[in-house]
């Protein structure tokens, strides 16, 4: 429909719900090898925030690549109570069954996600690999309270206090001194204080590590890019989890897992060059993840 | 519960784009009256995305189709928001209520709208004698499409302060931004002269349109009584002589915050309107 792109609303079911998506397959592709699913994060429907899966699909259809992008159970159209992301495996599996129904059984995906929807595909993939040909992850979701505080402490405040324009608002009192010194104060009390506490309190109540996320990573034996946003507390906060994990710096020596930056993007890519940035890394991605071809990389 | 049939596909919209539709249908029960949904502007439409999608699912299972799509440039239509104007939207919507009829067979319809959407759908009281809708569902209707665009645009420099975060925003704004470089990018949205000029040619024209037809205007927040400015424009409607009923619903203003995901009061009261047509 859209130049050289046929786009296609579809149904299929999971757990006796509908579910609903839109398929972008290229003109001139008849039976796709590969098809890029993309999975929604957080709160979003399948046009993604400011219409940014759309936009995504298009460009890549427009490169001859295939995609799908659908609402899990819950969001979107599709049927039920939200579910969240811990819980989107179910869904996701259906896309895929619903994909080898629809082609072939042999078509393999490339599973592409924003903040949790990231999470939701790696939790996935780590214990479903068969039709998995590889992972591209954009700002990880793994927020704990104490995570949060570390990083705002580190990567917020750590940059603040050697900016001089903040310093002189500072020193001018055009900033609320007392509000600022009270706000640092707090993040340094939650990141001490809550050292114990290893989970994240989720939309949903339910409680999980984001230990699991990174351990993920490192169990699923597929080729993995990262795309992080500079000015996005989330993907901070990932790197920090990541230094955690010292098993994982191997699968980033083997080019397993393979970290790009935006310079100046925020969590969602708004800013248009951010934008176009974002869809050339994502193309560049899959590119090199076909061309790994389907064997295990480590 | 009646399970309702569900269909979703591609009809031909303004300057023949691809518009993105679905259709709830109970086949097995059936009334002479359905329902044409039209969705608020940009981010407004994904927050308030689930509750809309809950709200027809809920009217459809009484036996009343119900219609929604999306207009050209938005949700998973054909286009993008830079190649597209409010009278695309206004065309858009005369096509979907054709679409409506050939699909169900149904000749009666109410048309429901949600903020822009709302707007969209008194704007409609121009159209044909024939093709009149039976009834406006105006929920939290956006009533000058001038201050919508304004506020809109406003946005961009909220969303300065939360990245620079100290208040001081040294960005040139939205409107700027339009005059220099012809689009501004607002939240993501990309809002040209042409889209901006077309809000502005609507200007506050729904507000002076007095439908001949029972309407109903759902308000929605978190306060015990509805806005002055919709107590003020219903009863203006009134004194005009259109049948118009003013529901307040007490909820999260849910268009404007993520995480919403029902005002199960809003669709009840709703339904409850509906079923006078039967």
């Amino acid at each position: 429909m859209v130049g050289t792109v046929m786009e296609e609303p579809v149904q299929f079911i999971c757990n006796n719900k509908r579910l609903y998506g839109i398929l972008h397959i290229p003109d001139s592709v008849v039976t796709p090898a590969t098809i890029m699913i993309i999975l929604t994060g957080g709160p979003q429907v399948r046009t993604g925030g400011h219409r940014l899966y759309v936009q995504l699909s298009r460009f890549l259809c427009g490169h001859n690549v295939s995609t799908f992008r659908f609402d899990y159970e819950g969001s979107g159209d599709s049927e039920g109570d939200f579910v969240g992301f811990q819980h989107a495996g179910p869904s996701l599996a259906a896309a895929i069954h619903f994909l080898h129904n629809r082609f072939k059984n042999e078509l393999n995906v490339i599973i592409w996600s924003l903040c949790d929807g990231a999470a939701a595909a790696a939790l996935y993939a780590a214990t479903n690999q068969e039709y998995i040909r590889g992972l591209v992850l954009c700002n990880p979701f793994v927020i704990t309270e104490q995570g949060v505080a570390r990083s705002n402490i580190k990567h917020y405040y750590g940059k603040r206090f050697f900016d001089k324009e903040f310093l002189r608002n500072l020193i001018c009192f055009r900033l609320n001194f007392k509000r600022t010194i009270k706000s640092l104060l707090q993040n340094i009390i939650d990141a001490q204080f809550f050292t114990m506490n290893k989970t994240i309190v989720t939309t949903s109540n339910k409680t999980f590590s984001p230990a699991l996320v990174i351990d993920s990573l490192q169990k699923l034996k597929k080729p993995i890019r990262i795309i992080l946003s500079t000015d996005d507390i989330v993907a901070a906060n990932f790197q920090d989890e990541l230094k955690k994990n010292k098993a994982i710096k191997n699968d980033y020596k083997k080019n397993k897992i393979i970290n790009s930056f935006i310079k100046g993007a925020d969590h969602t890519f708004v800013d248009p060059s951010a934008r176009e940035k974002l869809f050339s890394l994502t193309l560049q991605a899959v590119n090199e993840i076909e061309s790994i071809g389907f064997a295990n990389v480590s | 519960m009646v399970r309702i049939d569900e269909k979703v596909f591609f009809f031909s919209g303004s300057g023949n784009r691809n518009l993105f539709a679905f259709l709830h249908h109970a086949e097995s029960v059936k009334n002479s009256i359905g329902v044409v949904y039209c969705h608020p502007f940009a981010e407004e439409k994904n927050m308030s995305h689930s509750i809309i999608v809950k709200a027809a699912r809920m009217i459809a299972e009484e036996g009343f189709p119900v219609f929604r799509f999306d207009l050209s440039g938005c949700g998973d239509s054909e286009g993008d928001l830079d190649h597209s104007t409010v009278e695309d939207w206004r065309q858009d919507l005369d096509k979907a209520i054709e679409i409506f009829h050939q699909e169900t067979g149904v000749s009666r319809y109410l048309l429901w709208g949600l903020r822009l959407g709302a707007g969209l759908a008194l704007m409609r009281e121009q159209c044909p004698k024939d093709d009149e809708p039976a009834g406006l569902i105006l929920w939290q209707p956006v009533l000058d499409f001038s201050l919508h665009i304004e506020q809109f645009l406003r946005r961009s420099i909220s969303s300065q302060i939360l990245k620079k975060s100290n208040g001081l925003v040294s960005g040139m704004n939205a409107e700027t931004e339009m005059r220099i470089y012809d689009t501004a990018h607002v939240i993501g949205y990309p809002i040209t002269k042409h889209l901006y000029n077309s809000f502005n040619e609507i200007g506050n024209q729904p507000l002076t349109v007095t439908p001949s037809y029972p309407t109903l205007i759902v308000s929605v927040s978190l306060r015990d009584q509805p806005a002055v400015a919709l107590k003020q424009h219903a009863d203006r409607l009134r004194r005009s002589g259109t049948p118009v009923t003013l529901c307040h619903v007490s909820a999260e203003p849910f268009w404007d915050r993520y995480w919403q995901w029902e005002c199960k009061n809003a669709a009840a009261v709703t339904l409850q309107w509906i079923k006078k047509f039967c």
